[in-house]
């Protein structure tokens, strides 16, 4: 052979290996039994730290079980990320799945349907709060994911600020009047006719939203799944919550864009009294102890109804239905919420709450120098706590059309009325469409 | 095959198959022959890449576009609804009219901006290289990167832009947190981040204008307009017509400085149509119909191009004569 065609062969050679090894299924394993799965999760960093413990945890129980680690870090790409390995046929065997990522999930027939298992190592289904159970489909017979976390949404407070008012801590049950009046107080203006300390500060999405909606004894949508905003209690919500911000109680959304910070911020930074949020807020607000040198308290969404709901938010673990280790796989997601261990190291970053109630009661899960009362007033928020009203195109209905319309409101481009009535025609006229395609 | 004659590029037949006219052999000795295996040896790599990355993505694509597609089940043919439903799609519109701001925004200026220095640095002086490179920088760097600092510059209370306005005593400016800047924030970051690219073209075609024609216009007593309005400019339009496409083609096609900066908002104002499709595609479980507005881009950009050969193509000179 001449150089020439030496040359091209080895080239040729060269550029085919390398494909090889790329394409190369990592799986190794060596003898039958070793098995490995992988897990896909979001998080910050205190978050891979925990994960990597449970894990550690898990091998050691389960040795010929290995669980590969796969750190996708933003939340709010996760989604895409996942589905566009789910289309690739490559879905991981374990991953992370939201409150409201679990049903289009289901609905696609995605999920493995654990609750087979479930029966056969004889879970006991008491011992996890029950409105997170019901929302992976126990009810149904079906159990769609292992919760990992749970919270309730409730109303973060700065104990400092509150004593420099001169004001009693809030109590569970308080209601909007007396929120507003604590907000009113709380509010500061600075030298130079800007607020320099807000009563409260909160995200206008869904999140911080339906608590006040449920507050109030209303809902988002009815047990058919149908828009239900134009409805008075729900208008009564929102009005109060641009009260706030019309009265200067709470900055704008136009206030929000140009410091281009968050509620969190605000908070942090002691600009802001009250925040709304999940017990990851536990987590978040370390700056304001750190820092600040300020303490935090927690109690429930302002009502108006006794024993109204707040919003139940979880994380929960989820596998696909053609995951080749269903077996090994329900081992860890049976290991990670049914296990005292796994709950515990769970709930020590203070980012979620255990879904074992004893668990919960015990109180492990509370930050240093928490203290005890926060055990009750959390426990207390679960056992009315209400399942978000789930759908299938969530990410179209409520994050396109319902905050669409919402947004404008709240910059005050459109009246209450324009805005619940046009959310209830657009969204319904979609969920019609998308159920006759 | 095409040649050009008398300005104008006309079609001459070729005696022989396709395949011979792709690669004559006829009458050539082994080494050539060799030699151009080689050639296609070492094409074949990039061809491959191209037909799996873009080729088969691309008719994929087309069949995509006629069905119902949630990435995880199978998609299940529709037929032309996805086409007929885009008209009653108000953000679909709304996406659309935002991205013909967008690109009436940032074509012009664009265009005039890298012209003026591709003017400026088109000179022999100290340094010149340099100020060409630090143009030239933004078009390299990462739009993921520089969105940070962007959204700092752009920040109403303490950014760069709105502390230099509070110098000049102009109230500050919602950059990008007001609904009629938002667009214009991110047209100023897509100009800034294209400028070198088409500074280099321009500066391409300024080197090809021959250096005698300036110097008979001086002797002539021409001033610097005439100069540049009946020499430079005529002579540089091959390659201001190249960057006119390039500019349509590449503001259309905005997404990442969106992503970065606004996420679409405030209020949908920076909702373009590539962002409006990636919402689609992978937020709302429907790629067949983003596949569908992806092929709508590309008729109206197939279109536009198509007009601007049409309309302006025997205005640009290819040839000195």
């Amino acid at each position: 052979m001449n150089k020439k065609v030496k040359f091209g062969f080895f080239l040729l050679l060269t550029i085919a290996l390398v494909f090889v090894a790329a394409c190369s299924d990592n799986n190794t394993g060596g003898t039958e039994e070793q098995v490995e799965i992988r897990y896909a999760f979001w998080g910050i960093p205190e978050e891979v730290e925990v994960q990597e413990k449970i894990v550690e945890a898990f091998e050691a129980e389960h040795p010929h079980i290995k669980v590969q680690l796969d750190h996708i870090s933003a939340a709010g790409e996760f989604g895409a990320s996942i589905l566009t390995q789910i289309a690739g046929g490559n879905a991981p065997d374990v991953f992370y799945a939201g409150e409201v990522q679990i049903d289009p999930y289901v609905q696609r027939d995605v999920l493995l349907d654990l609750m087979p298992y479930a029966e056969e190592d004889g879970i006991d289904f008491d011992a996890f709060f029950q409105p997170t159970l019901q929302a992976v489909g126990v009810e149904d017979g079906h159990m769609w994911a292992m919760p990992k976390d749970n919270t309730p949404v409730m109303m973060y407070y700065n104990k400092n600020m509150f004593d420099h008012a001169g004001l009693d801590y809030p109590e569970p049950g308080w209601t909007f009047a007396d929120f507003e009046n604590a907000a009113k107080a709380l509010t500061i203006s600075g030298d130079n006719g800007r607020t320099k300390q807000y009563g409260y500060s909160g995200d206008l999405g869904w999140v911080a939203m339906y608590p006040f909606i449920f507050k109030n004894n209303g809902d988002v949508m009815d047990d058919d799944g149908n828009f239900t905003m134009n409805s008075p209690e729900v208008i009564e919500s929102l009005e109060f919550m641009k009260g706030l911000m019309d009265k200067g109680y709470a900055p704008t959304p136009e206030g929000m864009a140009d410091m281009d910070v968050g509620p969190l911020d605000l908070f942090n930074s002691e600009r802001a009294a009250m925040v709304p949020g999940g017990r990851w807020m536990a987590f978040f607000v370390k700056p304001l102890v750190e820092e600040m040198g300020s303490e935090w308290g927690v109690v429930p969404y302002p009502t108006n109804a006794p024993d109204a709901p707040t919003s139940l938010h979880f994380v929960s673990l989820v596998a696909p239905h053609n995951t080749e280790h269903p077996k090994e796989v329900w081992e860890f997601l049976k290991f990670y919420g049914y296990s005292k261990e796994a709950q515990k190291l769970n709930g020590s970053t203070g980012l979620g709450i255990p879904v074992l109630k004893e668990v919960t009661e015990e109180g492990e899960w509370l930050v240093e120098g928490e203290p005890e009362e926060h055990i009750d007033i959390y426990y207390n928020e679960f056992l009315t706590a209400k399942e978000l009203p789930v759908n299938a195109d969530w990410a179209l209905l409520v994050d396109d059309i319902q905050w669409g319309y919402l947004d404008q409101y709240f910059r005050g481009s459109i009246s209450i009325e324009e805005a619940v009535q046009n959310i209830d025609k657009d969204a319904n006229a979609e969920i019609e469409r998308l159920r006759n395609r | 095959m095409f040649i050009m004659e008398n300005n104008k590029m006309i079609k001459k037949k070729q005696p022989g198959t396709l395949f011979s006219r792709l690669a004559p052999t006829n009458g050539m000795n082994r080494q050539k022959r060799t030699e151009i295996f080689y050639g296609y040896l070492f094409l074949s790599p990039n061809v491959l890449a191209v037909f799996v990355f873009m080729v088969i993505p691309i008719i994929y694509s087309l069949y995509l576009s006629l069905t119902q597609w949630d990435l995880i089940t199978d998609p299940r043919f529709i037929g032309l609804d996805n086409f007929a439903h885009m008209f009653q799609d108000s953000r679909f519109l709304m996406s659309m009219k935002n991205t013909f701001l967008f690109s009436l925004y940032t074509i012009p200026t664009g265009i005039i901006i890298s012209l003026f220095f591709a003017l400026l640095l088109n000179q022999a002086i100290k340094g010149v290289n340099l100020y060409q490179a630090i143009v030239f920088m933004p078009v390299i760097v990462s739009m993921v990167a520089v969105a940070m600092v962007w959204r700092w510059i752009f920040n109403t209370e303490v950014g760069l832009l709105n502390l230099a306005l509070d110098f000049f005593g102009i109230s500050p400016v919602g950059w990008i947190s007001t609904e009629k800047w938002a667009l214009v924030s991110v047209a100023i970051v897509a100009v800034w981040k294209s400028v070198g690219f088409n500074m280099v073209i321009l500066l391409a075609g300024l080197k090809g204008v021959p250096g005698h024609l300036y110097e008979a216009a001086r002797i002539d007593g021409a001033g610097t307009l005439s100069k540049l309005f009946k020499i430079t400019l005529p002579l540089l339009t091959p390659s201001l017509f190249f960057v006119t496409i390039m500019s349509i083609l590449g503001s259309f096609q905005v997404f990442d400085a969106v992503f970065m900066l606004t996420s679409g908002g405030p209020g949908n104002s920076t909702n373009v149509i590539y962002y409006w499709i990636y919402r689609n595609a992978f937020h709302f479980f429907n790629m067949g119909y983003a596949a569908a507005l992806s092929w709508i881009v590309f008729g109206i950009l197939f279109t536009l191009t198509l007009l601007q050969f049409k309309l302006f193509g025997k205005n640009v000179n290819y040839e000195l004569d």
